[in-house]
Parts: C-alpha cells; structure tokens; sequence
C-alpha cells in the first residue's frame, strides 16, 4: 500500500496524494524526511494545487520508468544557475501532455509557476516559464503590455538612459 | 522559498480577486523566463517596465548566453587600464563587451562573440599571415584601404610562386567552425568619388586552381581546390571546417592557399585576411571549393 501525504491548501480543502507523487515536490520531500506526512500549504489556494497535482501525479508515473536520463541527472549536470535549461523531458507523449497542461491563461500560469517555485518542482517551473518566454517572443513591445498587463513605469531620462545602455545589442559588426 | 510578496496578503488563483500579472513572480522566475529570448530580444523587453530592466540585467540570463570558456576570452581584452574593473564586470557587461572585436597579437588579429549563434569569430589579417615574397616589391605591397577591418590588405602584382600560410592557437568555444580567405581579384580605387577595379596585374588565375588546406592539431583536416574568377568583389573563398570538443583546451590550427606551378605567374590579387565563422553563419559570396578526393 503506497504510502499517502496529506496537502492542506491555504482555503482548507485536504488532498491526500501517493507520497511519489507528493515528492515530485523537493520542499516536501525534505519535510516529509523529518517525519511530518500532514503538509499545510497557506500560500496555495485548493484551484492551483489541484492542478499542481495533477502534474506532479502524471510526472511521477514517468519518472518510476525513466525510458532517458531523468530531470534530477540533467539538472545536476547543468550549470550553476539554480534553474536548469536542459530539456529533460524527451518523451514525446509527456511534452504532448505538457503542451496541453500549459494551455491556460497568463494569470493561471503565474498562479501554477509560483506555486511550483514555492513548493520547488523544478521541471513545472522549467514548463511555464519556457511557454510564458514563448508568449513574448517575436512579439512588439505595445503587444506584450497589452498582453500581459505591464505599465511602463519609466520616466523618459531612464527611458534614455537605457536606450544608451543597451546600444551595443542593436550594433553589427 | 521565493513566493510572491501578494501571496501573504491572498492566495494565488482566488477566484474575484485581481488577476496573478507577471509583476507578482519572484525576479528570478522572470530572468529565467527571459533568458529563454535571444539577447537583442532581452534588451528590447528591458524597455518594457523596472521589473524587467531588473531582470534583464540578471547573471542568471546572461550567463546562459557567455560561452563557457568567457574568463578566457575576457583575459585576452586589454582596453580596461585597471584590471579590478573587468574583474567587477557583470555577467551582462561581460557579454555587450566581447561582442565587440576584441584586438590580440598586437592587433594582427581580433575576435568577437557573435550575436545570434553565440559563437566566436574571428579575422587573421594578412599582417599576420606568412605570405612567400612580402618583403620583395617587386612581387608584394601594402595598399591601405576601408575595405579591410584591418584597413590594409596585402597585394601580389606578381609571382611564380604564391603561397600565403597561417596559424592560430587558441580557445575557441565548443562548436563547429569555417574558415575562409577573404580575396579580391583586382585592386579598388577611388575615382571622382566612385570606387573603380584595376584589372591590369590580374593574370594566371584560369591555369590552375588555387590549393586551399587546413589542419588542427587534433587530426582535422581539408583540402580543397578553387579557381579565381570573380573580378571586382570580395569573396569568402571556403577552406574548410573544424569541429572544437572542449573549449579549455586551445584549438592550434594551421591553414594556408597556395598556387606554386611554377610554369606561369600569377598577380592581380589583394589578400585581406582570414575568417573564421560558426559553421552556416556566413555563408555569403562564397564559392564552395572543390572537395579533393
């Protein structure tokens, strides 16, 4: 019988998940680690660590069968950076499913990735932020405000400023 | 454990508050979202708001940029008279600045990092190519020209015997490279304004094709062979490739074109320099030699 991990979400809705699912999350590894199977999670509504789990559930079936090196290999592997860019997940089935789990709205995105750093699910992270870079790129600055809320909060001398700064990008040689 | 400041205040995902906008994610989760751009892409979206200005400055983003071996390649850069400041360099202003020609070997060559592939290239001017005769002036002179990134390029009036050699040792960043002589058949000038060719000294070129070589110390090798034909432009004339496996140990490379049938001469040639490109950055004017079997 796999031994379960009881998740409080921060409105008080319990989950009770297998512990290989719950691990997916390296924080709750450590806690769990000090004996401690009831987690509380004020930080996290009940709507986001539903959809948290649902990752992490599907990822944990993956990684009891690595076909490839696993994320945790790779990401050791990877510089010192504390996000790694290698792209562990060659399963073609898996990104598929990844593809359509990130099919949601900005906001809810946000909501996911901050969770996922919080809880420090390293590959979730990894997902959102990559489609997140994909939803600005190739795109004309007034389109990514519009898209994603952000006010120019510049006065016109740091506007300047970093126009200068930042010459030596737009420069041939 | 990085969780947004908001998050105290509310929970994530609560359904009738204000949406969770890319201002609530911790700064590092926007450099990593950024470090997924290219780098003229990540200086554009510093102009899009603090957040991102702070986060476009991040080591973590520029770092994935660096190639590997970058405190190399920054030794080899000698404009910053005080040595602490380069020491104090961040990760970004280590980029901005070897993506600008870095001069070396007393500024016969220089190298850069190059934008969109982030590999490094490199020119090898004809100052610092071993070219059979220079001395002689009956055979070779210096003309000074902007057409040269040295602005010098060395020209054969005539010779039996030419052959131009050359070597580079350095730490060239893993990855595949091409390398090239960059040649003009004919001599440019300046008439009324217009830039002309001089045509008189070129002879000899449809004999016998040039022989172009290369070899690394690690076994690397390609010959290939090529007539000059193309009169008035410059061209990258394609010696061959080179593959780099680490980027701590420096690449020796030796490479050279020669065309010494001695029963004909041969002029009318300039010789800048020699490149070398990521492989499939620049293609350009090049003709592709005839591979030897």
């Amino acid at each position: 019988m796999a031994k379960m991990i009881k998740l409080v979400s921060g409105d008080g809705a319990e989950f009770e998940v297998e512990e290989e699912v719950a691990f997916q999350s390296k924080i709750i590894k450590d806690i769990v680690a000090d004996a401690d199977d009831v987690i509380p999670l004020p930080t996290v509504s009940s709507k986001v660590l539903i959809q948290v789990i649902e990752y992490c559930r599907k990822h944990a079936a993956v990684n009891s069968f690595p076909l490839s090196p696993s994320s945790s290999a790779a990401a050791a592997a990877s510089s010192s950076s504390s996000i790694s860019y290698s792209k562990p997940v060659s399963d073609p089935a898996l990104r598929a499913w990844d593809n359509e789990f990130v099919k949601l709205n900005n906001s809810s995105l946000f909501d996911i990735v901050i969770a996922a750093n919080y809880l420090d699910i390293e590959e979730l992270v990894d997902l959102v932020l990559e489609t997140v870079a994909d939803r600005i790129k190739g795109k004309q600055a007034q389109e990514i405000r519009r898209q994603f809320n952000i006010e120019n909060d510049f006065t016109p001398e740091e506007e300047e400023a970093l126009r200068r700064e930042n010459s030596w990008a737009f420069q041939n040689n | 454990m990085g969780a947004g400041v908001s998050s105290v205040v509310r929970l994530e995902g609560e359904a009738g508050g204000i949406p969770t906008g890319l201002g609530d994610l911790p700064e590092n989760c926007v450099a990593a979202v950024l470090a997924y751009l290219e780098p003229l892409e990540i200086c554009r979206v510093a102009r899009l708001s603090r957040t991102f200005r702070g986060a476009a400055s991040a080591d973590l983003v520029w770092e994935t940029k660096l190639p590997r071996n970058h405190r190399n390649l920054l030794a080899l850069v000698s404009d910053e008279k005080n040595p602490n400041k380069k020491s104090r360099l961040c990760k970004k202003e280590i980029y901005a600045r070897l993506c600008r020609p870095v001069p070396f070997d007393g500024g016969t060559k220089e190298f850069w990092l190059e934008r969109i592939s982030g590999g490094i290239c490199m020119a090898i001017s004809s100052r610092a190519l071993l070219i059979t005769g220079i001395d002689d002036r009956r055979y070779w002179n210096y003309l000074t020209t902007e057409e040269s990134r040295f602005h010098s390029v060395a020209y054969l009036h005539q010779t039996w015997w030419f052959e131009v050699d050359g070597e580079i040792k350095f730490c060239f960043p893993a990855g595949s490279y091409s390398l090239f002589f960059r040649l003009h058949l004919g001599r440019a000038t300046k008439r009324l304004g217009r830039r002309i060719c001089i045509t008189e000294h070129i002879h000899g070129w449809d004999i016998e094709p040039v022989r172009f070589q290369m070899a690394t110390s690690d076994g690397q090798f390609a010959r290939s062979k090529c007539y000059l034909d193309k009169i008035g432009s410059w061209i990258l004339y394609h010696a061959g490739d080179f593959v780099v496996n680490n980027s701590d140990v420096p690449t020796n490379l030796k490479f050279s074109m020669k065309q010494i049938d001695c029963t004909h001469t041969k002029g009318g040639l300039c010789v800048d320099s020699v490149f070398i490109y990521p492989t499939g950055f620049r293609e350009g004017k090049v003709f592709a030699t005839d591979l030897m079997t």
